[in-house]
């Protein structure tokens, strides 16, 4: 039997900062370059009592909704995250008890940049398909703005989200058809223990092809000659979103239409969301998605890698209740300032004590 | 030192015994049933307050309610947690009939909010204790 997609679920913090608002204090951009070169409005922040753990919860609690399953129902959860609260305990262990699974459920966090919810989905898949668990949470979840440098250029596109699939093999709204990776040792963007702000290597290793566009490429690429297609074989195409420009020129490169590419785009309002950003993208194609079409979803983690892997949309979609759509977690939110910002995020120092 | 600087309560203990054994209730707002009253009582408890029986049930309670009570949000920092004003601090009848007091998280935005407004839970980081370790546990939402 396939195995493939559930119900799944999103969170996206709605606290937003827009681009303007960072130049104002920084003065180390400008709208034009920002707005539209690299599609980027504004971007989300988290609240000061939520993190990783809190939006994996929220989304994974809407997953199951979607899914009408129970909590005691599920057999993995798997949390993909490059901004765990702790260095050594495991967040997937407070997420197991805060959505009620059974104590012997198969959990673990896995951490790899930004592909990290993608490599979840892959423990998943093959936890299902080998009957260890019936169902199986796979979840991405990254809170990159509070890792992130005051004054950096990261500084406008690293947001925070959540995304969670819950896989399965019966009652699936989408059948998971092939899988392809690609990774190789790519110092690009990383973060050393006992660093709070992650590092890039240079812009030699972050604007040029070396990371994202030639690991999501040959990622992709293996996986189309794996099932023997073209780009235009597909309806839709979800890649990773640093800003919203990036999918666009991922997606030209490899011979994708904008018009196949524009339905996930998340970036442009939300920011890079990290580990969940292909999730979040996957869900808002799957909110529009029709029976039988097919969605080719390519995920990448600085470090680096990336993972493609090719959908195709079933029958049980038009049942499914969407609540709340992606769209609508996007559109709920309220702006702050960057004062409020540097404040939720407490981009500041503090000398101890009361 | 952890790296991210959070207002961490030195009043508090030097110990997580106590959060962990609450876990469930903060968690998943898990409480008991007596199975001689018949009361539902929340947050747990080992002897039921009303007719002192030993014979309780744990139970999950509903993760929607009303709110029932509504004072003026705090808007002077109680030790702890400085960094989190105004606090709207309510009492909430659950759907299935304890009452719980809870805070509201910021958004939606709770200005306006009045007895019979509509709320469910979220799962929020509520503190750092004095050790330096996370406490989760439950907040609540207004819903439309
Ligand atoms: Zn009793």
């Amino acid at each position: 039997m396939t195995v493939g997609i559930k119900g799944y679920g999103v969170y996206v913090p709605p606290f937003r900062i827009k681009v303007e608002e960072i130049m104002q204090t920084w003065l180390n951009s400008n709208p034009v370059f920002l707005h539209d070169m690299m599609n980027l409005k504004e971007r989300a922040v988290c609240d000061y009592d939520e993190d990783v753990i809190t939006m994996s919860v929220d989304a994974a609690k809407n997953a199951l909704k979607m899914a009408k399953l129970e909590a005691k129902e599920i057999g993995a959860i798997f949390l993909g995250s490059s901004t765990f609260p702790y260095v050594m305990k495991p967040a997937s262990s407070i997420v197991l008890e805060a959505l009620g699974a059974p104590n012997n459920t198969f959990i673990s966090d896995v951490q790899f940049s930004g592909k990290s919810g993608t490599v979840a989905l892959q423990i998943c898949l093959a936890l299902v398909g080998q009957k260890l668990a019936k169902n199986a949470l796979a979840i991405g979840s990254d809170n990159l703005s509070i890792h992130t440098e005051p004054g950096d250029s990261f500084e406008y596109p690293a947001s925070a989200g959540a995304g969670a699939l819950l896989l399965g093999e019966d009652n699936l709204i989408a059948e998971i058809e092939a899988l392809e990776t690609y990774n190789s040792d790519t110092p690009d963007i990383y973060r050393l223990e006992g660093d709070r702000y992650l590092t890039r290597g240079g812009d030699a290793m972050v604007e040029s092809n070396v990371g994202l566009p030639s690991h999501t490429t040959n990622a992709v690429n293996k996986l189309l000659e794996k099932l023997g297609r073209e780009p235009k074989d597909f309806d839709y195409a979800v890649f990773h979103q640093t800003y919203g420009v990036s999918p666009f020129i991922i997606g030209r490169s490899l011979g994708f239409q904008d018009s196949q590419i524009s339905p996930s785009l998340i970036a442009d309002e939300v920011g890079d969301t990290g580990a969940s950003s292909v999730l979040i993208g996957l869900a808002k194609v799957l909110d529009e998605a029709k029976p039988g079409q097919k969605i080719l979803v390519a995920s990448y983690g600085s470090g680096a890698g990336s993972d493609a892997f090719a959908l195709k949309v079933t029958d049980k979609i038009g049942s499914v209740t969407r609540s709340p759509k992606v769209k609508d977690i996007i559109n709920a939110k309220t702006y702050i300032n960057y004062a409020t910002y540097a404040k939720l995020d407490r981009k500041y120092q503090r000398t101890g004590g009361e | 030192m952890p790296s991210v600087p959070e207002k961490i309560c030195r009043m508090m203990l030097h110990s997580t015994v106590k959060a962990w054994r609450e876990r469930d209730g903060r968690y998943r707002l898990q409480g008991v049933v007596c199975k001689d009253c018949g009361k539902k009582i929340f947050p747990a408890v080992q002897i039921c307050p009303y007719c002192h029986s030993k014979n309780l049930e744990k139970t999950e309670f509903a993760s929607t309610g009303k709110i029932v009570l509504s004072p003026e949000p705090l808007w002077y920092p109680l030790t702890g947690f400085q960094e989190l004003l105004p606090q709207y601090t309510v009492m909430i009848e659950l759907d299935d009939g304890p009452f719980v007091c809870a805070e509201l998280v910021h958004y939606p935005p709770p200005a306006e909010f009045k007895e019979g407004t509509r709320v469910e839970m979220a799962f929020r980081k509520l503190k750092r204790e004095d050790i330096g370790n996370y406490v989760y546990g439950f907040k609540f939402r207004i819903v439309e």
